[in-house]
Parts: structure tokens; sequence; C-alpha cells
């Protein structure tokens, strides 16, 4: 990766393996995260008695920022990947939850009444109207926690694993080549634009209902 | 001709219940009794906070009273089910779900099969219009559309009672008497009981068979009106109007009461 540059070193053998290997680890972290995190939320929002179970520890982590658990990541699982995963699911998991239970909370009750009216089982109706009705909150969580993903994949990177985009960017940085800082920071940037952008597809063609309300 | 069956039977019937934003105790029925015979058309008839909506409620099933009985079929309210349509003021589509989705709603919950809910929901959108507007977003409707997809949403559904809460309060007025024809129409073709809330003197007398007069706050029963024309009603006939002279009245003086 540092070796001497010539007219044809432009390219290292590098790069791809690192997008992948910080691309993955954000979407193993990312897909955690998302899969505790909704249905987590959803059950806060919608039931008062998960609520009072689990939303104070919630609140409680919350708190804590999510660079102060790298310590602890590292020394429960050691340097390796899944630190980093443990690292940015626990970032990404708390927009997630947090703004699914705001959008669980936020049905109209007359959409449950409807439901029910209709011939909806009460046992279905979270999946049936509570689901749906939270969707657009859903993606704004979704949408914050891959930010906080990106993050914290490069602070994982840079201290306690290796290898990945982040890994680059330190490595730069003690070699003093700004040339590949810029680069590492670039790339780092043009990713994470790339998954929001990915997101917000996805967004726009489940939530087509609701553009205009 | 036979005695007519007794579909909703209610004795005494109170609900109150506590107000946070009043912080106390409002009693939104009291004393309150009804017959509602099979097949019959009934408009609730009241000035605004009467609890007209709170009995329409208890019926569904989604409040329970406080006091005196209501049966329906001679048992006891069970919670909210698809025996009992309603079709709410706001509208209360899912707005996740295109037209025709909605309309297949409850079809789909009572399991029928793929192709003969197909075959309902063109049907009904068919029977009110709405042909061509099977994969748009209720947000892309008028108040009007709206309020007939809900309709037939539940008349999809074949509910043996149809519960409306002032479904056409929230439409302009030309809107409103077109849908009110096409309720007695489907009602005439169809012949299930109704309950239908209504603040609208006119509205009450030209859809009721018998319209009950609500008092204010408490809700009791003040009148009962036997509207014995025929249909479809001429609001602007002089039978009419005598009916809504005397309607008007009695509402009146419930204004005027509690005002005082």
């Amino acid at each position: 990766m540092f070796g001497e540059r010539t007219q044809f070193a432009w390219y290292s053998g590098t790069w791809f393996e690192y997008v992948y290997l910080s691309g993955r680890r954000v979407l193993a972290g990312f897909a955690i995260a998302a899969a505790v995190g909704v249905t987590l939320g959803l059950l806060i929002g919608w039931s008062s008695l998960v609520r009072d179970l689990v939303d104070p520890t919630v609140q409680l982590l919350r708190p804590i920022p999510m660079t102060a658990w790298l310590p602890f990541a590292t020394f429960l699982f050691g340097i390796q990947d899944t630190a980093a995963v443990f690292l940015i699911a626990m970032g990404a998991f708390f927009p997630i939850v947090v703004n699914s239970a705001a959008g669980a909370e936020r049905t109209p009750r007359v959409l449950i009444r409807a439901a029910l009216m209709l011939g909806t089982k009460p046992n279905k109706l979270l999946y049936r109207v509570v689901l749906p009705s939270a969707l657009p909150s859903i993606f704004t969580g979704l949408r914050l926690g891959m930010g906080i993903a990106w993050v914290l994949v490069i602070v994982s990177e840079m201290l306690a694993v290796r290898g990945g985009l982040g890994y680059a960017l330190w490595s730069a940085y003690q070699f003093i080549r700004m040339d590949l800082i810029i680069a590492s920071m670039i790339s780092v940037g043009a990713l994470g634009f790339l998954f929001d952008l990915l997101l917000q597809a996805i967004a726009h063609r489940l939530l087509r209902w609701s553009q205009g309300i | 001709m036979t005695e007519p069956t007794i579909r909703i039977a209610c004795r005494n019937l109170s609900k109150s219940y506590f107000d946070l934003a009043e912080g106390k105790e409002i009693v939104a029925i009291t004393n309150f009794s009804l017959d509602i015979y099979d097949r019959e058309f009934v408009t609730v008839l009241g000035p605004s906070g009467c609890g007209k909506t709170t009995f329409l409620n208890i019926v569904a099933g989604f409040e329970q009273p406080s006091g005196g009985s209501i049966t329906l079929d001679g048992r006891p309210i069970p919670g909210p089910g698809p025996d009992r349509g309603i079709v709410f003021q706001e509208y209360a589509l899912f707005p996740w779900l295109t037209v025709e989705q909605n309309v297949a709603y409850g079809l789909l919950e009572r399991g029928l099969p793929k192709e003969a809910v197909r075959k309902q929901v063109a049907h009904w959108l068919q029977l009110v219009g709405l042909s061509g507007f099977e994969r748009r977003y209720p947000h892309e409707l008028s108040g009007g559309m709206r309020q007939r997809v809900a309709l037939i949403r539940v008349l999809a559904n074949d509910p043996s009672i149809l519960l409306m809460d002032e479904p056409f309060a929230a439409v302009d007025a030309q809107t409103r008497a077109v849908l009110q024809r096409e309720l007695e129409r489907l009602w005439s073709q169809t012949h299930k009981t109704v309950l239908f809330v209504t603040h609208s003197v006119e509205e009450a007398i030209f859809l009721g068979d018998r319209v009950v007069v609500m008092t204010a706050r408490p809700g009791r029963v003040k009148d009962i009106i036997l509207v014995d024309l025929p249909r479809p009603r001429d609001p602007t006939s002089n039978e009419f109007n005598a009916y809504r002279r005397h309607a008007t009245r009695l509402i009146e003086d419930e204004v005027k009461g509690e005002d005082a």
C-alpha cells in the first residue's frame, strides 16, 4: 500500500479489499441494529407493558457516547470484526429504536379501530396497522442509524481492528501521506453517501403513499 | 306482517368518563333507552357534544357502558367485529394501501380467495363510480371519493349493521347531497340495519326511517320522529319542511338550554 510511487503503481490492490471490509462491517452491524431496533421500538411504542420494562434501560444506556463502548467491545471480543460489528450495532440501534417507538406511538387510534371493525384480530394489529403506519418514522431512524454506523466503522478500524478504510486512514496518517488521507476520506464519504442513497431509494418505493400527505 | 325483530336494545344506558382536560367526571349519556329494528335506517340527531358518538362507539364495541344494558340480537355487545361495519367521519382509510387494497382489506382478513376478492372489489368500485382509481392512494382522492371508498370497504365486508359517525360532515354540500343519495340507493339494495349519527337536521330527515333527537349533554332520547315520507325524499317539499321545522325546534331548545 505504501510502496514507492511509480508511474504504474496507481493501484496497490487494497482499495477494493478495504471498501469490502468496511462495507461488510457496516452492513452486519446495521442489519442487527435494524432488526432489533425496529422490533423493539414497535413493541415499546405499542405496548405500555414493554415500554415500562425496556424503555428505562434504553434511556439509561443512550447517554453513553458510542466511542466510549470501544474499549468494552475490544475487551469482550478482541481485535477482530465482532468488536467493530458490536460497536456499530450498538450505535445504530438507538436512533432506530427511538424513532420506531415514536412512529408506533403516533399510530392514529381510528386506524386501529378501523382494522378491528374490518375483522383484524388484535394480535395482528402490530403487523397490519402499527408497522406500516410507523414506516416513515422508522426510515428516519434507519437513515440516522446508517450515518452513525459509518462514523463507528471508521473509529473502530482506526483503533481496534485491522483492515478497512479507517485502518487505511490511520496508517496514512502515521506514514504522513496526505494524499492517502484525503483519498480515504473521500472514499468514506462516497460510500456513506451511496449507502444513504440506497436507503432512500428503498424508502421511496415503500413510502410512495406518504408523499404529499 | 310479522313483528319486526329488534337488533339493538338499550335500556337506561349511561356512560361517564373522567376528562383529563376538564379535570372532572363527564356524563356523556344517561338514561338512554332505544330499540333499533332489523333493516331500519335510524338517524341520531343532536347538538355537538351530546354523546351521540359515544352511543355509536358503545354499539361498535369500542367503549363499555358505565350503566344500564345494551344487547345486540339479544346478547351483550362483544368487542369490535366485522358484523358491525363503521364509516368514520375522518374516513380512516389506511393511507399506505391503494383504493383497491383498502376495499379488499376486510375480505382478505376473512380469508377469501384472491380471485373472489378481486371480483368483489371491482364490483363495488364500479357501483360507486370509482373504476379507474384502483391504484390511487387515499391522499390522492377528494373527500367525497375517500368517503365512498370508506363506505364500500365496509359494505364489501357485508356487515349486518352499518354504523355511520357523521360520515359526510367533512365534505362540501354538493358532494354531501350526492353521497346521501348514493347511500340511500345502496341501503335500499342491501337493506342493512343502519345507525347514522349526524348534527344536520336535513340529513337526519332525508335518510332516517326514524330520527332520534337527543338532548344536550348528558344525552338522553328527547324525542323520536317517525319520518313518513316516500323515498327518495325531496328536501324542498312542504312535507319535508314540516319535519325539518319540528326537528329544528327540538334541537334549538337544547342548544338554548345549554347556553342559559
